[in-house]
């Protein structure tokens, strides 16, 4: 596979992350005193997590079975089951579980014959 | 625990490193049983994309990002393009860019030290370091410095599990692919829970419709990029009602 690609992605990504995390080391001041950026640092990154689900469901086909009806499903149970509990592990295995079940399972295309 | 450490004699500084490491190792024992799972799955699903399975591990030891990482991977069996990649990975680890704020006068030291302490600062990192108070100063610093390197070590630990199962198991786990929308889902949760209120949820759904009709394929860079623009005009906004 192509090795030189996935380098410069593992070089790049390491490089990024270190630019978010090394931000303050260099410019606490300014942003202590920005109300803006501290705005931003408060809430983007609840509408970035929300967008990154719609990333991973957009390609979901919801006009042919399944429906994106297993998908429906289990991120409603994640979310509910991890509003409760508030325990990662357990969200996301049984989370995962569920959405392994109900995939190959006629159960929900029959459900609507 | 420090009056103990302070009745060690001074001719012996292997033992007062000792304890501090064994300190860091009992902190940080709660995220090593997250963070084998999780490293696990990130090493099991990039082993699906079909590369040498020393790859996988080695971003981890160089990225330390974990949904960072989950997110590339599906941009990786896309083939979407390394400027691409290094944006979304730094929106993404937008988040952590308060992060050492508080930690800017517990982190003086040498210059590689820090710069390792600083690639370090995961969520996780961060939220073991700051929720107990700092240790005395002259163990904070190797405090701080054995758990950063303690979690990074879980993390390539978990990765390379995740990576040799997913390459010697041949079995396909037909729905694994569901692990990163279950992760954000759980993030999301999490965010909802500690910002205690919709706004910046509205606000994504808005974003994001426009650029999922339009432009499918580079929908989560725009859709952020609006996400924050809307931010600015809602506090703006704010600022200018509390005024008046």
């Amino acid at each position: 596979m192509q090795l030189a690609y996935i380098f410069g992605v593992i070089g790049a990504m390491s490089l990024a992350t270190f630019c978010t995390r090394a931000v303050p080391f260099f410019a606490a001041e300014k942003m202590k005193d920005n109300a803006l950026i501290r705005h931003l640092g408060k809430f983007l990154p609840a509408s970035i997590m929300f967008l990154l689900i719609v990333h991973c469901i957009k390609e979901t086909p919801i006009r042919s079975v399944p429906y994106g009806i297993p998908e429906f499903i289990a991120i409603t149970y994640i979310s509910i089951i991890h509003a409760y509990k508030r325990n990662t592990l357990l969200s996301l295995l049984t989370g995962t579980l569920l959405y392994m079940i109900l995939l190959p399972n006629d159960f929900v295309i029959n459900f609507f014959k | 625990m420090s009056s103990e450490a302070n009745a060690i004699p001074s001719e012996l500084p292997d033992a007062s490193a000792n304890s501090t490491f064994t300190n860091a190792l009992k902190c940080s024992l709660p995220i090593f049983f997250g963070y084998i799972p999780f490293g696990f799955t990130c090493g099991f699903l990039f082993q699906r994309l079909g590369y040498d399975v020393f790859v996988g591990p080695l971003m981890s030891l160089f990225v330390l990002a974990g949904s960072a990482q989950i997110l590339a991977i599906t941009l990786i069996a896309a083939q979407a393009s390394i400027l691409d990649i290094a944006l979304t990975t730094f929106l993404i680890n937008l988040r952590h860019i308060f992060y050492g704020l508080s930690l800017l006068e517990r982190y003086q030291c040498g210059i590689l030290k820090k710069l390792y302490m600083i690639f370090g600062l995961t969520d996780e990192t961060y939220s073991l370091l700051t929720s107990s108070p700092p240790r005395e100063k002259s163990q904070d610093l190797n405090h701080c410095f054995y758990v950063t390197a303690l979690i990074h070590s879980y993390w390539i630990m978990g990765t390379i599990l995740g990576s040799y199962c997913g390459a010697s198991l041949s079995l396909d786990l037909p729905g694994i692919e569901f692990v990163p929308t279950a992760i954000f889902v759980i993030l999301t949760i999490e965010q909802a829970a500690n910002v205690q209120t919709i706004t910046p949820f509205v606000i994504a759904l808005l974003a994001a419709i426009i650029p999922l009709i339009l432009f499918p394929k580079n929908m989560l860079f725009i859709a952020i990029a609006l996400s924050a623009g809307m931010l600015i005009i809602h506090k703006i906004w704010e600022t200018r009602k509390l005024c008046n």
